[in-house]
């Protein structure tokens, strides 16, 4: 056997064990993969689980791993009958792509993304909710498996439902492209963006959210529709949560807003009903 | 460019920095050395027990959090006052997002020399799970790449803190292979099927495997002035059978993440000898 023959061999058995072994962190147990639903939720998040705002909404809820801990560990339930599938991920590209690399050859076929993010415009506020319909490409994540002109798109039919839904609130809301991809660490605030993030804000972008990019693009290379709602945890003309005028209250509400507005949509999903 | 934009952007990113500043109090103003250890706080104890004393602790988020565990810790070892700082604030959390962030929160610190520890995988059939390996520089594949520097800049570890840790290893016969390593950020890293391409190329080029945070760390440092290298444990290669035991995202505590902490702490104290003799 040649030297690149060996290699290629050792590389896709190692991939199998590696799918393996992620499936079995990112779900609690290896052979919740064949139990996963059509829809699932997947909540980008450092701190605060806000995935713990979903599982109050389902019936027999079952919890694997440490959910709803962050890192590793997973959640299913009924909404009105669908079953639907929680999964969370810490932070970052890498993670996201990590964790949608395990739903390959899944049953999954709708996913809906929750997060928080920067709002960029001054009339984006603490709290708001942000639907994304597009991201721009900011991380090389994505650039691994999909080339550059491959725009980053939410599904049509799942973000205007979303929409529907979120609207049915009152609770402020932004529908638009976002940029995607920038750094976790000083996010927007790292004083080398001042200009990028400027000619964003005049391109019309909402804010800035991390994973959009690199989910809408991963989902779509597996075949599943995919969108996202997001909440607005910091801005630049007004600060960051803890300190503005909105603060955890509204954090809440937003976070509670988008679990019940994404249960729903999924059901849809499930039901036929979508738009 | 608008000048109230400006006003703001400036106001946010300095609240940030100071947020960062506060974050790190607990290291105190005596720290030279930190060793940033790219994981979360799984190994804590086991780092704490390494030390000779643990003279303070500290949390990176100063809120309530599920994150139990100290994040940073200040001890002493052999007489030299060393931070270790765990780059992640949510458990199992990994990625150069974290590291960028922890060591934003060193800029304007008393620490000078950061010595960075992880897990990474092989591409070379020589470099098995348990060896060591020292990073010298890294092809910039993460997905901060687009952010914290031009794509023309390398990143290269610092040779004064590298070669203590080569001289630090073979002192006490531990074998570590230097050399040029991929900071790859695609999810499933080298095992990943759409670079199997790119992993082949590399392997045949000799680079030793994927360091994911490494190129972050290594021109983070850099810009911030710190003199930075790293030590990482083989936890995965590409020649050997997964035996990871999960549902957990590292390698347990092992005689290997053993020898990381230990090579680095005497790294450290090297270093501080080193400093001592030439001041002399």
């Amino acid at each position: 056997m040649s030297f690149e023959q060996r290699f290629r061999e050792a590389r896709a058995a190692r991939y199998q064990e590696w799918l393996a072994a992620m499936r079995a962190w990112l779900l609690g147990t290896a052979e919740n993969f064949t139990r996963l639903s059509r829809g699932m939720i997947l909540v980008h998040s450092s701190r605060g689980q806000p995935q713990r705002f979903l599982t109050p909404l389902l019936s027999d809820v079952q919890t694997f791993g440490d959910f709803p801990a962050q890192g590793g560990g997973a959640a299913v339930g009924l909404y009105r009958g669908t079953p639907i599938w929680i999964i969370h991920q810490p932070m970052g590209c890498t993670a996201s792509q990590l964790f949608m690399e395990c739903l390959t050859d899944s049953p999954v076929r709708y996913l809906i993304g929750l997060a928080e993010m920067t709002g960029y415009p001054e009339h984006v506020h603490m709290g708001d909710l942000i639907v994304p319909t597009a991201a721009v490409r900011g991380d090389i994540v994505t650039d691994f498996h999909a080339s550059p002109e491959v725009p980053a798109v939410a599904d049509l039919g799942l973000t205007a439902a979303l929409e529907v839904e979120l609207c049915r609130s009152g609770h402020p809301l932004h529908v638009g492209p976002i940029f995607s991809g920038l750094p976790g660490g000083s996010g927007i605030h790292n004083p080398i963006l001042k200009a990028l993030i400027w000619s964003q804000i005049q391109s019309g972008m909402l804010g800035g959210g991390i994973e959009v990019s690199t989910t809408l693009l991963e989902a779509a290379r597996l075949g599943i529709r995919a969108a996202a709602a997001w909440t607005v945890s910091d801005d630049i003309f007004r600060g960051g949560m803890a300190d503005g005028s909105v603060g955890r209250a509204n954090w809440a509400s937003a976070w509670d807003l988008m679990a019940r507005a994404s249960l729903e949509v999924l059901h849809q999903a499930a039901t036929g009903a979508l738009p | 460019m608008n000048e109230h934009y400006e006003a703001a952007y400036v106001a946010r990113s300095n609240e940030w920095l100071n947020d960062l500043a506060q974050s790190r109090a607990a290291l105190g103003d005596a720290c030279r050395y930190v060793i940033l250890v790219i994981g979360s706080t799984e190994y804590g104890g086991n780092i704490a027990g390494c030390l000779d004393t643990v003279e303070a602790r500290g949390a990176f988020i100063p809120e309530p959090t599920e994150v139990e565990q100290t994040q940073i810790m200040r001890g002493t070892y052999q007489g030299v006052t060393v931070g270790v700082w765990h780059h992640a604030i949510t458990r199992q959390a990994f990625g150069a997002s974290y590291t960028n962030m922890a060591l934003d929160s060193l800029r304007g610190s008393s620490v000078e020399v950061v010595i960075a520890i992880g897990e990474m995988s092989s591409l070379q059939e020589h470099l098995r799970v348990g060896h060591l390996a020292l990073p010298t520089a890294a092809i910039r594949g993460d997905d901060m790449h687009r952010y914290v520097a031009p794509p023309e800049e390398p990143a290269i570890a610092n040779l004064r803190v590298s070669a203590a840790l080569l001289a630090e290893a073979r002192a006490n016969g531990v074998r570590v292979q230097p050399g040029l390593v991929w900071g790859c950020g695609a999810g499933a890293g080298i095992y990943d099927p759409l670079l199997e391409d790119t992993a082949l190329a590399y392997c045949r080029q000799g680079v030793l495997g994927n360091c994911m945070e490494v190129a972050t760390t290594y021109l983070v440092s850099r810009q911030l002035g710190l003199a930075c290298s790293s030590l990482w444990l083989v936890a995965d290669s590409i020649y050997e059978p997964l035996t990871w035991t999960r549902p957990v995202m590292r390698q347990p505590w092992s005689p290997g993440w053993k020898t990381l902490v230990h090579t680095a702490l005497n790294t450290c104290v090297r270093l501080d000898r080193q400093e001592t003799d030439r001041a002399r």
